[in-house]
């Protein structure tokens, strides 16, 4: 409930500020959005059985204020959405709110300060089947503050110091307990341009996670280098890599530490086709209890094509595995939740080994202007998890949406 | 003593959020705009920053610009100092009206067509200051680039709604993979476990 209250006293400011900045500033830095989806899916509740399938009528509104001086620039995005389902029993309507906000400052040519705050607020009702919970997937709220000082060391180099703070947080006590984090990063970055073309980058991190009751946090450390490189004017490209070392909160689950690296590549191959591949690979914070790791590697590829001025088609496809070990299982929370009594501990981390997932998302989109103000759109997303841990499923989603500047 | 590390990197950074601007000294403004600075300055009027990194370098600035088909003509050169061609070009290409430009292959149409439309382009701020947000922007790679960034000040930083598409495919698996293990998974995991065997009736005397 405090949690609800919370997101609601956001949800008031970013709709008051707007208004604020619009009456200070002028039209011309603000637009209005309203986009309206009608979508069929084939799986509501990610379900390997069972299926079930349902209509949606999807209402977003989105506002967007700019304030834009001499030394500083700020923004707010605030896009409230409403969901109705046409089949899904227990609760017919969703209401989420997504805010984004964006603070720069220019303190002298040398000296800046980039603040960026994601917040986002979903419903997402549990599942009940006979008196028991099956699906637990419970209203959350999520925050991502991230600022960043950027000094200027000289023409050629920069350095920046940087911090996040990262919540997670469930409406339901039982989610709650092993899912809502805290998450505290601290990072130094010093890049360097060689030539107009290239720079290279050296960076430190420090990252620490704490959950709420069962402790499945850790303290992480990672150093790297990067480079970007401009390989011709319409081809980008950068990599990051280095080495990672976790230890984790609880004392019984021993340290790891691995490589890790991300990369991608932005290429235009013609001005009416832009191509982005990329993929990465790390140690991170698992999303499945009772584990406190999972090492992931991801690649994505995406093309866009404009078919004639007005016609423009999207596809986007990705790949994510995920191991999970069993020797990062927290067994103090084994004994928490499951009430596994310590005797019988033993025997229940011997039947846990350890898992694999495997995460593919597919998604085309064809967008057509019919004037300055009014977009139709067409699109299909297609989700498939295999898991070890969990149940697999499918899901596609076909959609028609009207968008409109108001 | 981790944490008090990280908290003392954090208390760092507010350090020199607060102390930087008064100890530096002040440098002279340059002359040029470049294609770079140009670039990062677009990404905010477009509204596009919020698809990158907090201060974003300008090749990032540059990429998310391209995905959304706004570049001088050649390409961009970070480094080159903005001309008024590819001002204009890249101020008519922002307010999404390419397809007006009578003659895109002659450098002097695009100029044309912005006075025609009254948008004034004597210098960079005035030319900027002119633009709104993309009303379609596109986020599309750049998003999944930071749902796979091995970089903790970046990783999803951007979470995805199940029914937010952002161009594309959802940002990340947030939904799915938030979840625990159900309640049925439990009990199969429990039921594997071996029973406890019942105890050993002990042997009655023989009577």
């Amino acid at each position: 409930m405090k949690m609800t209250k919370n997101a609601l006293t956001i949800m008031g400011i970013a709709l008051i500020l707007p208004v604020a900045v619009l009456a200070f500033e002028g039209p011309r830095n603000y637009q209005i959005h309203n986009r309206l989806r009608l979508e069929y899916d084939d799986n509501i509740y990610e379900s390997g059985r069972d299926e079930t399938s349902s209509f949606k009528v999807i209402e977003e509104i989105e506002f967007l204020v700019n304030l834009n001086l001499e030394n500083t620039f700020a923004s707010i995005r605030y896009k409230p959405s409403f969901v109705w389902w046409e089949n899904r029993s227990e609760d017919s309507t969703d209401f989420h709110h997504d805010v984004d906000l964006i603070f720069n400052q220019r303190f002298t040519p040398r000296v800046s300060l980039d603040v960026k705050n994601t917040f986002r607020y979903a419903q997402q009702p549990n599942v009940i089947e006979s008196g028991a919970v099956v699906r637990e997937r419970s209203d959350f709220l999520y925050n991502a503050l991230v600022g960043t000082v950027l000094y200027r060391v000289s023409p050629v180099g920069r350095l920046e110091v940087s911090g996040r703070y990262n919540l997670l947080r469930y409406d339901e006590s039982r989610v709650a307990d092993v899912e809502d984090y805290d998450m505290y990063v601290a990072g130094l970055t010093y890049r360097h341009t060689l030539v107009p073309e290239t720079a290279l980058k050296a960076d430190v991190r420090f990252e620490t996670i704490d959950y709420d009751q069962i402790d499945r946090g850790s303290d992480a450390y990672q150093i790297g280098f990067g480079v970007e490189h401009m390989f011709s004017p319409n081809l980008l490209g950068n990599l990051r890599a280095g080495y990672m070392a976790k230890d984790y909160n609880d004392e019984t689950v021993s340290s790891d530490s691995a490589p890790y690296f991300d990369g991608n590549l932005t290429f235009v191959p013609s001005p009416d086709t832009r191509v982005t591949l990329g993929m990465g690979y790390s140690m991170l914070e698992s999303d499945i209890f009772p584990y406190a790791n999972q090492e992931r590697f991801r690649v994505f590829g995406g093309v866009a094509h404009d078919v004639t001025p007005r016609l423009s088609v999207n596809l986007i496809g990705s790949f994510a595995r995920s191991n999970y070990d069993a020797a990062d299982i927290v067994p103090s929370g084994i004994i928490e939740r499951f009430e596994v009594p310590e005797e019988l501990l033993a025997d229940f981390l011997a039947q846990v080994d350890d898992g694999k997932e495997e995460f593919i998302q597919l998604s085309a989109r064809v967008t057509y202007r019919v004037n300055r103000s009014n977009w139709l759109e067409a699109g299909w997303q297609f989700t498939d998890l295999s898991s070890d841990l969990r149940e697999n499923f499918d899901r596609n989603r076909i959609n028609i949406g009207w968008k409109t500047r108001l | 003593m981790n944490k008090k590390l990280g908290i003392g990197i954090l208390a760092a950074f507010v350090a020199c959020a607060a102390i930087m601007p008064t100890h530096v000294a002040q440098a002279d403004q340059p002359d040029e705009v470049t294609q770079g600075e140009l670039a990062r300055l677009l990404v905010n009027m477009l509204g596009l920053y919020r698809f990158l990194p907090a201060a974003p370098t300008e090749q990032e600035a540059i990429a998310v610009l391209l995905a959304n088909r706004i570049s001088p003509e050649g390409g961009w050169q970070p480094a080159e100092p903005v001309l008024l061609a590819d001002l204009a070009r890249l101020i008519v290409q922002s307010l999404d009206r390419t397809h007006e430009v009578a003659e895109p292959d002659n450098p002097q149409s695009w100029i044309d067509f912005l006075v025609s439309i009254d948008v004034p382009i004597d210098t960079v701020g005035l030319a900027v200051s002119q633009l709104e947000p993309l009303p379609e922007p596109v986020g599309g790679g750049h998003i999944f680039a930071a749902a796979v960034s091995a970089d903790p000040l970046i990783r999803r930083e951007v979470i995805g709604l199940p029914d937010e598409v952002e161009r594309g495919a959802d940002v990340a698996p947030p939904q799915s993979l938030l979840r625990p293990v159900t309640l049925p998974e439990i009990r199969e995991v429990i039921d594997a476990v071996p029973d406890v065997p019942p105890p050993v009736p002990r042997p009655t005397p023989f009577q």
